[in-house]
């Protein structure tokens, strides 16, 4: 705990050293202590669902994110009843539903999307069962729609923590991963154990979206778990920079999103997946290569020449 | 069924001394899909360093029996070794290299033709204590090397830095032949990676497989080409469902009798009862 929170002040110091650079009138709302708190998790959160997305994407798995964020929300509320730390009830039951899915997958004829839809409507509805028992507190308003402006010292270094787990992974184990995301069939034959490969990214997908629930709430983080990577996807044909691209996204997201929240005070999981939507819209239309502008440009121009 | 078996077929006593350093040794070995077996009885032994031709009709089994060797699929019966050692260890260790018939890839992936051949590189990478971890570009010249033999083996060196979605069907196929390549396997299952290649590229290939042989690496083909076998294969394996002869390609291909064995088990044993 003592490294942790050495670690916390020495990167708040770090931030507000260059907070300190911008003009007076953007540094002033990171003078409290609040929001250095809220813009650190912010930075962290995007940088960790930035790279993640990219695999989310390349994997197709937009509907499993959907189906794991969803399915913390039973454990969130088991959590808050027993009064437990919520992201501890958050991580099993996300896991917890990753496993099921898998397990429908493999024993029944049934495909994964219908897996998945059974298991996290599921776990939804338990979710919303027992939090319609419980007095509706502003805590479980938090997680559902996400309040980075509240975020407290111990849930900043959980999520530096598992930010810094799923960078290390990920990059330790990039080859891996590279060989596991484009041809699972070839890394079997490589000699790599597919399996578990599979379970860890899943893991760290859990890990990431507990991570984030505060900031961006368990409805809208899987958001930043598609967007930053469509994204850089639609500006670059290699992995490496698809990762580096997804992660800039995802920070701007963030960041962009926290100062939006603290001035317009409005929910910060709507406003950074807002930002992230309008980064999208803006590779969609300007990319380079496969934006529409310049393609419809370069149509144009093939015609007038023709 | 055995009584005619070709010359050099694995009987059941006399090879256990050739098992120990066979490249594959099947033996009794029986698969299928939902409860129907596809190869049944598959008896086989490939010798170390030889460039091997498996021969048969479209749904004889030949895939699944590459599958089976890979570790793709698991036996219902029967034993597949690899190099003396139990399959599980030998795949493990990356000694098998593998190029299936039909790939399902995603060709818009965000990597270079490069990218996906270097993958192949892991296995040998994962040795090291140091550089497995490191990224591509620092991983060590010989593996580099490794992979541009390979891109040039198979004739796609000058499109080593474009994205593969910009490559036709039969670059495609030579890039999943270069990364089968460079994996510097012992074993290669190539699965008729020369279906949809133009000539010269069909050439180059079979230079290429000659020289991994020479080079003591052992070389299974599945391929419906069979003047390319007689020129250039050292044995062929005549295969429907189970291995219907093992032998040399001239005499094997030149007899009329197996050929039909093997296009058509139960017409041909059909045949020999009327005679
Ligand atoms: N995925 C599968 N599910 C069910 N049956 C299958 C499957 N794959 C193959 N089979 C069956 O197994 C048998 C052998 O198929 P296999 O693909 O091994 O043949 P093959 O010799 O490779 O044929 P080809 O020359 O057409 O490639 C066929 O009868 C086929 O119908
Ligand atoms: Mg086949």
């Amino acid at each position: 705990m003592a490294i942790g929170d050495a670690v916390i002040d020495t990167l708040l110091a770090g931030l507000l050293a260059v907070v300190n650079l911008l003009p007076e009138a953007v540094a002033e709302p990171f003078s409290y202590q609040f929001m250095q708190r809220a813009l650190l998790t912010s930075i962290a959160v995007g940088l960790v669902c930035g790279v993640l997305s990219c695999f989310v994407v390349l994997k197709r798995w937009a509907l499993l994110g959907d189906a794991i964020s969803h399915a913390v929300l039973p454990g969130v509320a088991i959590a808050y009843l027993v009064g437990w730390p919520f992201f501890i009830g958050a991580f099993l039951a996300g896991a917890l539903t990753a496993l099921g899915i898998g397990f429908i997958e493999r024993t029944t004829r049934l495909k994964s999307d219908a897996a998945i839809g059974i298991m996290f409507t599921a776990a939804f509805a338990l979710g919303v069962v027992i939090i319609s028992q419980v007095a509706t507190s502003t805590h479980l308003m938090h997680v559902l729609f996400g309040n980075v402006l509240g975020v407290d010292r111990t849930n900043l270094m959980l999520t530096l923590a598992a930010g810094a787990v799923a960078l290390v992974a990920i990059s330790l184990g990039y080859k891996a991963l590279f060989a596991y995301t484009f041809d699972e069939t070839h890394a079997r034959a490589l000699g790599l154990n597919t399996g578990v490969i599979h379970y860890a990214l899943i893991l760290l997908l859990t890990l990431t979206i507990v991570a984030s629930l505060e900031t961006v709430g368990i409805i809208l983080v899987v958001a930043m778990l598609i967007i930053p990577g469509s994204t850089a996807y639609l500006l670059t044909d290699r992995l490496p920079r698809m990762i580096g691209l997804a992660g800039l996204f995802g920070v701007t997201s963030t960041v962009l999103g926290l100062y939006l929240a603290f001035h317009y005070d409005v929910a910060s999981g709507g406003a950074m997946v807002l930002v992230a939507a309008a980064l999208f819209l803006g590779a969609l239309l300007f990319g380079p290569r496969h934006g529409l502008l310049p393609r419809w440009w370069r149509r144009w121009q093939g015609a007038g020449v023709s | 069924m055995t009584s005619s078996a070709g010359p050099d077929t694995p009987g059941a006593g006399g090879l256990r001394r050739l098992d120990s350093d066979a490249a594959v040794s099947a033996r009794g070995v029986y698969a299928g899909y939902h409860g129907i077996d596809a190869v049944a009885g598959v008896d086989l032994t490939i010798p170390s360093g030889e460039l091997v031709a498996l021969v048969g009709p479209n749904g004889a089994g030949k895939s699944t029996l590459l599958r089976l060797i890979m570790g793709l699929m698991r036996p219902r019966r029967g034993e597949i070794r690899l190099h003396g050692q139990a399959a599980a260890a030998q795949r493990r260790t990356g000694a098998v290299a593998y190029m299936p018939q039909h790939e399902t890839l995603d060709w818009d992936f965000p990597a270079s033709v490069r990218d996906v051949v270097f993958s192949a590189r892991y296995p040998s990478l994962r040795r090291s204590p140091v550089r497995r971890w490191l990224p591509q570009p620092w991983v060590g010249h010989e593996h580099h090397q490794a992979v541009d033999r390979a891109l040039r083996a198979t004739d796609i060196a000058e499109r080593a830095r474009r994205h593969i979605s910009e490559l036709s069907g039969g670059q495609k196929k030579r890039v999943l032949l270069a990364r089968a390549l460079a994996q510097e396997a012992r074993l290669l299952l190539l699965d008729e990676p020369l279906v949809g290649v133009d000539q010269n590229s069909e050439a180059l290939i079979f230079q290429v497989l000659r020289d991994l042989r020479a080079a003591g690496q052992t070389v299974v083909l599945v391929t419906h080409d069979v003047s390319g076998v007689r020129q250039h294969a050292d044995r062929v394996v005549l295969f429907n469902r189970s291995v219907i002869a093992c032998g040399a390609p001239d005499e094997l291909l030149a007899d009329e009798r197996l050929l039909l064995r093997t296009a058509d088990p139960a017409l041909a044993r059909g045949l020999e009862a009327a005679v």
